[in-house]
Formats: C-alpha cells, structure tokens, sequence
C-alpha cells in the first residue's frame, strides 16, 4: 500500500471514529481474515524486504491454515505423508540423515530435500524456487510434491475431496479466504503463507551483526569467538575461502543469493536448471544454498553427497571439477587453507545455527 | 458526538508522527543543482539504457566455450556475469555549471529490468556540453552496508578490503594455449598493504560528444566497450590477472587507469 492511500485512509478512519454515535446500530462486523505483517529480525533491514504476493497477502487464518496443511498427510494417496514428513521443523525443515526422502511407496527422490526457512527473500532476487529452480513461486512449488510419483504421488481432485469432505477444513478455508470450497489454488496459497512465516535470524552471528554492526543494544556478548572471526575472515577472503561471493556477508542475512550455478561438483552433472529450461549452458547448475543452521540439514548438495560441513569445505578446497560445463567462474580459484584454516571456517559456519528456530512452536504440529 | 480519548491520542499523536515519516521520505534521487545556473524552471525525464559490447559485439552472457571477443593481447575470451554500479549522473553547462542526479543505478545484465535507468529525479531544460557519471560510489556514498539492495545481491565489497561496495563483476573464460581458464574482474577499493591504505578506486567517466539540449523527456545510451578494460592504456594478461584480483593493488589501479575510455554516450 502506498503511503499516501495508507494516510488517506487513517483521515478517513479517524475521522469517521469521532463523529461515530454508539445509538446508531452498528453494521455487522467484517469477519474477513486478519492481516499480518512478518516480524523480521532487528538486523534485517539491511536487506530489501520480503516479497508477498498481492494475490495472496498474509492473514492469520490463512496461515494457521497452511500450517494446518503443512503437517496434512491427507495431501498423500495413502494419507501417510504429509509436506512435513520430509520437511521436519525440528531439522530446519529437512529431512535430516536422508539423502533422498521416501515418497508413499518407500520408493525415494531424486534430489536431497531443501530445508524451509527464509523463503519469503526467494522472490527478491531470482524468483527461482527447488533446487534445480523449477518453481517460480512458493504457490507453485506447492503444487508439485503432492502429483510427483515418487513423492505423495495423488491427485489434486482426490486432495481437495478429501479436504472438502473433513468436516474441520471448510470453515478454515472459510476463514482464510472466505469461501468454503476448496480448491487446489487456496491449499497452496495457505501452505505458501505459512511457508513464509518461517524465518530464521536468532543464531549466534546474528547477535554479532545485530550487536557489533548494526550497534544495535543487544544484551551479552561477545558472540564469536576468535576462532569463529578467523572463520569469517576467511569466509570473505577472496584470495582464501571466497564464500562471499555467493553466499554473501554480514549484511545479506540470507547467505545466499538465491542463484542457480554450477559449483563444480563433476565432469558430467545432472541437469539441474536445464531440466526446467531445456538450455545446454545451465546444465548442472542448482540453487544457492543457505548456510544457516547446517548442523541440523546434512547431508549437503542437491544429491547429498558431502555427510559433514568439513566434507563440503573440503570439497571446494581440494575437489572442485574445473571441467565441468556452465562452471560458475567465480568458483575457479586456487583455494589454499590449511588444517587449521578449514577448521576455522567450519566453526564459523557452525555460528550460523539458529537453535530457536527449530524448537519455535509456532512452526511446530 | 462522541470523541473519545484514544481518538485523541490517535488523532493527536500518530496523525502528525505519520507526517512526519511522510515528508521525510525523499526520493533516492535527488536533484543538486550547482551555482551559475539559468533555466526556465521547466524540467523533463531521462531514460537511461545500459548497453554492453565487446569488440563491438553486443555481450551476450554465456558459459559455454564459445569466446567471442579477444583482448590486445590475443586471448579470447567470452562473458558469464556482467554486474557494475554507476552514480552521480551529471549534465554540464557550458558556463561551468552543472546538474547533478544524486543517486545510483545498478546493472545486472542477467536482468532486463536493470537494462534502463530512469531516474525519478527531472533535468532542468537546457543546453549542456557534457554528460559524466561514476563508476562506483565516491568516498562519500561508498559507505559500508548502506545500501539494501545491493546487500541483497551480495554486492559488498570485503572489509579487510577497505568495506563499502564493488564498482563492477565481470567474469568469465578465456583462452589459455588451448585451455579454457577463468577470470573474475571485480573491482573496488584498492588496498595498499605498504603500509595499509584503502583508495576509494571510483572514477568519473566523462565521455565525448555526450552535449545534449533538453527540451522534452528524453533518452540516451551509456555504452560500456568492455575490451577497453583490457587494453587501454594497459594491456591486460589473463593470464597474469585472472582471479582473485580483488586483494592486488596494481590489478585495481589499472583497472581504473583503464576505465577511461570504457564508456561512451549516445544520446538518441
């Protein structure tokens, strides 16, 4: 909303709300669905705001009602799994331990699951969901997992059926979007509400930036510890680590930026991207990962090939493939640290952990 | 009639407080109009398009073998991220004066809809002999985390580095005896490590046959001939300056020596 149509507005509330007369009989109350704003943490103003779609703007109801679908295992043929079977708050919404997850039959993925969190950023910048960016929309990645044959392998019709024919769901979607037919659009729209509420900014390198960059006054500290420090210092250190380039710094809380490339892992890659855009020169390239809360999400890469942080630091120090096609120039670079370093930057990397993200009960069944 | 005492607070208090956040939002660009000049108070909109060639071939970012352009020296090279940050539009009169847009355009060539600048702030009618900008912020506007969006797009430039934001990222593969080797030019402040000084590395590009008489809104191109970052004056060796290049002063300084004849302006 503009401002100026905000203040406009507010005259025009305030203004009625003076003159009002409690003899006259008031109109029935609008029972629409309650508006809700994201609470951001204090440090994320250094970055652009969430996107919220217009079609589909946050309400309690609607996101009480996604989350209510989250955890549906209804959305399955056989009603055993349901979004957050493969997607465990608990784990930052992974399915921690599993390279792939098992779908209704026990038959498994192709891709590691992606942990959930933040993803109110994913349409700032490239507008490009999943790992291999297939969705373009939280509302449309929705839509896949409950079709895909190795994953909950139903139908959407059958969904809505046995939706429609809870007697708890037609009130909700009532009181979510005013309307007690349910249709597989409303389901994705309430799961994309929730889905948008769940983010993470609490682990110990918040503090530092909220405290130490920001000057924000944050009770405690120091945070990190110098260890840690030295891990940043790497991080950011184009001529040591280089993470930064693509998984940013202190003031992109987000640590990603949300791109599909190609980071090097083999000589012949799966398609990723390509997949979705049928073009050779995005072969092998998949989504950014965010590097927060990684001790709960391993194993890491889109195949879930690396079981611990160091395996992946390791990885980029001493294995990256520089014959792969479509490889992100920025990734081919002499990477030199040693023991020592290596154990720094895991520390560091281990300071992204935002442990009351995963215990908030407010994203909890 | 009612009034109520929360109305009053209301009315009172976060009436006026949300005024106040009105008039003291402002617009990322700002006009800064310099002494001597005379205009008729009339004023019109630029559209500025970001174009990009190399030998004057337009860039077309890819990541595959092909390398369509070549530096002085001969090494073939091709283009997979083009990023750069220009500030500070600026219209020069012929009596010295000068109307300066107070703000900055960033340009992803992966994004179409960074291709056009359109500054919110209007140029005053008038004759102007020249058109300059800067590549990257000055001293003042590079202030470390400033900037939303470009924190958002990891535009950062490292604070072991001097802190602020980079003025450009142009990477991708040349050609090295048969061999496909990487290169990433990122540019932005130069460290000198003997002893430790921070240079801010902008430079105000100037280009010729850039006059222009406003009358109505109007457009005009700004043209980066990216082969020029690699052979004027300064013949640049991929294989020398390839990645990382950031930590290495000489690297920087000749990307600025050379910056000077990277853009040229074509008013349309």
């Amino acid at each position: 909303m503009k401002f100026s149509t905000l203040y406009s507005s507010l005259i025009i509330i305030l203004t009625l709300s003076c003159c009002q007369d409690d003899d006259i009989p008031k109109p029935p109350e609008d029972t629409g669905p309650t508006p809700y704003s994201l609470e951001l943490p204090a440090h994320f103003f250094y970055i652009s705001p969430p996107v919220i779609p217009e079609d589909n703007p946050l309400t309690l109801e609607g996101i009480a009602l996604g989350k209510k679908l989250f955890f549906e295992k209804k959305l399955s043929r056989d009603n055993t799994i349901s979004c957050g079977s493969c997607h465990q708050p608990e784990n930052a919404f992974n399915d921690k331990g599993n390279t792939f997850s098992a779908g209704v039959d026990g038959t498994l993925g192709d891709v590691n699951a992606m942990p959930l969190f933040n993803l109110a950023w994913g349409s700032v910048t490239t507008k490009r969901f999943t790992w291999s960016g297939g969705a373009r929309s939280l509302e449309q990645q929705a839509f896949v997992p409950v079709i895909h044959l190795k994953e909950m392998k139903e139908t959407w019709p059958n969904v809505t059926s046995k939706l429609q024919n809870d007697a708890t769901y037609p009130p909700l979607f009532n009181a979510a979007f005013k309307t007690t037919i349910i249709d597989s659009n409303l389901v994705v729209k309430a799961i994309a509400q929730f889905e948008r509420t769940l983010i993470s900014g609490n682990s110990r390198v918040d503090k530092h930036v909220q405290k130490e960059i920001a000057g924000l006054d944050i009770p405690g500290g120091p945070f990190l510890t110098a260890q840690e420090e030295r891990g940043f210092d790497l991080f950011e250190d184009e001529g040591k680590g280089d993470c930064a380039h693509c998984h940013g710094t202190y003031t992109n809380p987000l640590w990603t930026d949300n791109r599909l490339v190609n980071n090097g892992l083999d000589a012949n890659p799966d398609s990723g991207l390509a997949s979705v855009t049928k073009n050779s020169m995005d072969l092998g390239k998949f989504k950014t990962p965010s590097l927060r809360n990684l001790i709960f999400t391993a194993p890491y890469m889109h195949d879930g090939r690396f079981n611990t942080i160091r395996e992946v630091v390791d990885f980029y120090m001493d294995d990256i493939n520089f014959n792969s096609p479509n490889i992100e120039a920025v990734i081919v670079k002499p990477r030199t640290l040693n023991n020592a370093e290596r154990e720094d930057l895991v520390a560091f990397l281990e300071a992204l952990t935002d442990s009351s993200f995963v215990t908030n009960t407010d994203f909890h069944p | 009639m009612k009034f109520s005492i929360k109305n009053l607070i209301l009315t009172l208090f976060i009436v006026p407080a949300l005024s106040i956040g009105f008039t003291s939002c402002k617009d990322d660009d700002d006009g800064v109009e310099q002494p001597g000049n005379s205009n008729s108070g009339k004023t019109y909109s630029a559209t500025i398009n970001m174009t990009q060639f190399s030998n004057s071939i337009a860039v077309n970012l890819r990541t595959d073998t092909t390398k369509p352009y070549v530096n002085k020296r001969g090494q073939r090279f091709n283009i997979s991220r083009l990023r750069y940050l220009i500030s500070d539009v600026t219209f020069h009169r012929g009596d010295g004066s000068k109307f300066e847009i107070d703000g900055y355009h960033f340009v992803d060539v992966s994004d179409p809809s960074t291709a056009t600048y359109t500054p919110s702030t209007k140029v005053p009618e008038g004759s102007y002999s020249s058109i300059s900008f800067k590549f990257g912020f000055d001293s003042t506007d590079n202030q470390p985390n400033a900037y939303a969006d470009l924190n958002t797009a990891n535009w950062n430039w490292p604070m072991m580095l001097g802190n602020g934001y980079h003025n450009m990222q142009l990477e991708g593969k040349y050609d090295s005896l048969g061999t496909d080797r990487f290169f990433a030019t990122h540019m932005g402040t130069a460290r000198n490590q003997t002893p430790t000084t921070f240079e801010n590395n902008h430079f105000v590009a100037q280009p010729t046959n850039s006059s222009i008489t406003i009358s109505a809104d109007f457009s005009f191109d700004i043209e980066m001939n990216v082969e020029q970052w690699y052979e004027n004056t300064f013949e640049w060796d991929f294989t020398i300056y390839n990645a990382p290049i950031m930590p290495i002063y000489d690297a920087q300084k000749r990307l600025n020596e050379n910056g000077a004849t990277v853009f040229t302006v074509n008013i349309n």
